[in-house]
């Protein structure tokens, strides 16, 4: 669970544009240098969803050699082979507009938004856009979308046994 | 020997013409045509000792299935509600069409309008089968069978059909049928 940050949320009227790794709201456009991460060599923006009310945040994930949130990325040794492998791993939700549920809970990780690389392990930042792909759980909600729609056409049907 | 009407009633593309195409020439037809206005086949079934000959009038779903349509259905003694199990909102317009039928019962006209049809049948009464078809599709099917059951927990009668494969449309037939004759 992040701390919850409302002292700030709640004093600026417009929603968070991001969150960063620790969960903390962002109000600028995302880039790869605003990450709270200043060693960062690779850097994306994830699109992730509570699991309790789907409500969606963008979230940052970043990746260095040097330890510090290697959960992020599971046992992969950069964030390319994570999100290669389905293996990226927010955790719990940014305290911010989701559903009493979710701040306890992680979050599915829907898709890759943007993904960043330092090349040469410093200096400038390049997007790879063949990265910026839907991860598992997308798949996994959309199929749940579907008999979410299922059921709710079946709840349209009365009982008619007594018409 | 009986004569009994019957109508297939559901959205466009649900499969009522290949329905029909598999009573009258035991074929399935690949192509496609939507029905314009609607479509007659025969067919003769035998219960018990009885041969019924049912009309199948297969009838287009245009948008909102209103006066003309439903004159398709007058005089029918059975109808299905025919849904594609790949699509969801075929259900909820078969859903509709129903509520329609069961609200639909017009008193007399004191002055005939001959252009407006007049429909004094009352549908609610009428035995019919809800029938979801194109069970072929197995990958792309959205209605498991603890769906159905909730339907059928509530009096709907639900069954499975392919015509395409020419599975459970027989079934539903005689199903229909026999809520006819009983």
């Amino acid at each position: 669970m992040f701390t919850d940050y409302s002292d700030i949320t709640e004093g600026i009227a417009e929603p968070p544009k991001w969150f960063d790794e620790h969960g903390v709201p962002r109000y600028g456009d995302f880039a790869p240098y605003r990450v709270a991460n200043i060693y960062a060599i690779e850097v994306a923006l994830v699109e992730v969803a509570c699991q309790g009310c789907r409500h969606q945040f963008h979230v940052a994930f970043s990746f260095h050699t040097q330890p510090g949130l290697e959960e992020m990325v599971g046992n992969c040794s950069s964030l390319a082979e994570a999100i290669r492998k389905g293996a990226l791993r927010y955790g719990d939700l940014p305290i911010y507009g989701h559903c009493r549920d979710g701040a306890a809970d992680t979050c599915y990780e829907v898709r890759v938004l943007q993904y960043w690389t330092r090349p040469k392990g410093w200096g400038e930042w390049v997007r790879d856009s063949q990265l910026e792909i839907d991860l598992p759980d997308a798949k996994f909600l959309a199929e749940e979308d579907k008999q979410y729609e299922v059921l709710r056409i079946i709840s349209l049907f009365p009982d008619i046994r007594g018409r | 020997m009986l004569q009994r009407k019957v109508c297939l009633l559901g959205a466009q593309g649900v499969g009522k013409r290949t329905i029909m195409s598999r009573f009258e020439s035991n074929s399935f037809r690949a192509d496609y045509l939507t029905t314009i206005g609607v479509q007659i086949a025969k067919k003769e079934f035998f219960v018990g000792k009885q041969t019924i000959t049912m009309m199948i009038w297969g009838v287009a779903d245009h948008e909102g299935f209103e006066t003309t349509e439903m004159s398709f259905a007058r005089g029918m003694s059975g109808y299905f509600l025919v849904a594609d199990g790949t699509r969801p909102p075929t259900l909820e317009r078969a859903y509709q069409i129903y509520e329609r039928l069961y609200s639909f019962e017009q008193p007399p006209p004191e002055v005939p309008d001959p252009n407006v049809p007049y429909i004094q049948f009352p549908f609610r009464k009428i035995p019919f089968v809800l029938l979801l078809n194109k069970s072929d599709l197995a990958e792309q099917w959205r209605f498991e069978d603890r769906f159905l059951d909730v339907l059928r927990g509530r009096g709907w009668p639900v069954l499975k059909s392919s015509a395409k494969e020419n599975k459970g449309v027989e079934e539903a037939f005689l199903s229909l049928v026999q809520k006819m004759s009983s």
